[in-house]
C-alpha cells in the first residue's frame, strides 16, 4: 500500500504500467478473499441453522441405567419453540450475510463491511446465548 | 450503534493515498455512484480477513452456546446438585460474551487499519482459553467426585 502511494504521484508511463499490474493482481487476490469470506457467511449461517434443527428435534441424551448397567439413549426434552427461532435466525443470518457478501464482490471488491452487516450475526448469535442461558438455568439440575 | 466509517470518512490527511488505493481507473466512476459505501482506502483482503475472523469467532460463540446447553440438556445428573449447570452456564456466558466482544474487536481491527496503525491486541483467545481450562477442571473434580450413579 505505501508503495503505490509513493509511486503514485510520478505519474510516468512506467509506473501508470505497474500500477495497472499491481491492481490485476490485487483484483484476483481480493476476489478470492472475498469468495472465502462469502463461503465463511455460510458456514456460520449452517452453523446456527444445524444448532436451530438440534434443539427442535432433541438429540439422543446419555443415561446410565442401573438396573441394565449400561448407557441408553432416551431422547431428550426437545425445544421446538427455541429451536425454530434459532433455526430462523440462522436463516436470517445466512441470507443477510450473502447478500452482503456477494453485493460487495461484484461491486469489485472494493468496499469493506459495514457494522450493520456484522451487528444482527452478532446480535443473533448474543439472543441464542441468553435464551440457552435460560434454559439451562431453569430447565435442568 | 454508529457506522465507525463515518468518522473518519473524510480522507483529508491523505488525498493521494485514498486516490492510489481505488485505482487510476476505478476513483472516478466508484465514489460518485455509490454514496452509501465509499471506497476503501485499506486493502481490501486484510477488511475480509477481519470479517472472517469475526465470522470465526462468531461460530466458536455458537460452539460455546450449544456445548453448554448440550451439558446442561444431555448429560446425567452429576451426585452435586447443579453440577451439570457448573459446566455448562460458564460455556454459555462465555459465548454471548464472545458474540459481543469479537463484534466489537472486528471494529477496533477496522479502525486500526483505517488509521494505519497496528492491529489493537486482543484478550479474546485468553479468555476463551481460561474459561475452557477452568470448566476442565470443574468437569474433571465433578467426574472424580459426583459421577453418575
Amino acid at each position: 500500500m505505501t508503495d503505490r502511494a509513493a509511486t503514485a504521484p510520478a505519474a510516468t508511463p512506467d509506473a501508470e504500467e505497474l500500477s495497472y499490474g499491481d491492481d490485476a493482481d490485487e483484483g484476483v487476490a481480493s476476489g478470492l478473499a472475498a469468495e472465502r469470506t462469502e463461503m465463511a457467511w455460510s458456514r456460520s449461517g449452517l452453523a446456527m441453522i444445524g444448532c436451530g434443527v438440534a434443539i427442535a428435534k432433541g438429540l439422543p441424551a446419555l443415561s446410565w441405567s442401573s438396573t441394565q448397567r449400561s448407557l441408553v439413549f432416551p431422547e431428550s426434552a426437545s425445544h421446538p419453540a427455541l429451536g425454530g427461532a434459532v433455526l430462523s435466525v440462522g436463516v436470517v443470518v445466512w441470507l443477510l450475510g450473502l447478500y452482503s457478501a456477494r453485493r460487495r464482490r461484484h461491486a469489485g471488491g472494493r468496499h469493506v463491511a459495514e457494522w450493520s452487516d456484522l451487528a444482527p450475526t452478532a446480535y443473533g448469535t448474543a439472543a441464542v446465548g441468553v435464551a440457552a442461558l435460560v434454559l439451562a438455568a431453569f430447565l435442568s439440575g | 450503534m454508529t457506522d465507525p466509517r463515518s468518522t473518519d470518512d473524510d480522507g483529508a490527511d491523505e488525498p493521494d493515498a485514498a486516490g492510489a488505493a481505488t485505482g487510476p481507473s476505478a476513483g472516478a466512476t466508484e465514489a460518485p455512484a455509490d454514496g452509501a459505501e465509499a471506497p476503501s482506502r485499506i486493502d481490501v483482503r486484510f477488511s475480509y480477513a477481519n470479517e472472517r475472523t469475526f465470522l470465526a469467532w462468531n461460530r466458536t460463540a455458537l460452539a460455546l452456546v450449544t456445548a453448554g446447553l448440550a451439558i446442561t440438556q444431555l448429560l446425567p445428573p452429576f451426585n452435586v446438585p447443579g453440577g451439570r449447570r457448573m459446566i455448562g452456564m460458564p460455556l454459555i456466558v462465555l459465548g454471548i460474551v464472545l458474540a459481543i466482544a469479537s463484534l466489537r474487536q472486528w471494529r477496533r481491527n477496522e479502525e486500526a487499519m483505517h488509521r494505519d496503525e497496528p492491529l489493537p491486541a486482543s484478550p479474546l483467545p485468553m479468555i476463551l482459553a481460561v474459561v475452557i481450562g477452568i470448566s476442565a477442571v470443574t468437569a474433571g473434580i465433578l467426574a472424580a467426585i459426583g459421577g453418575p450413579s
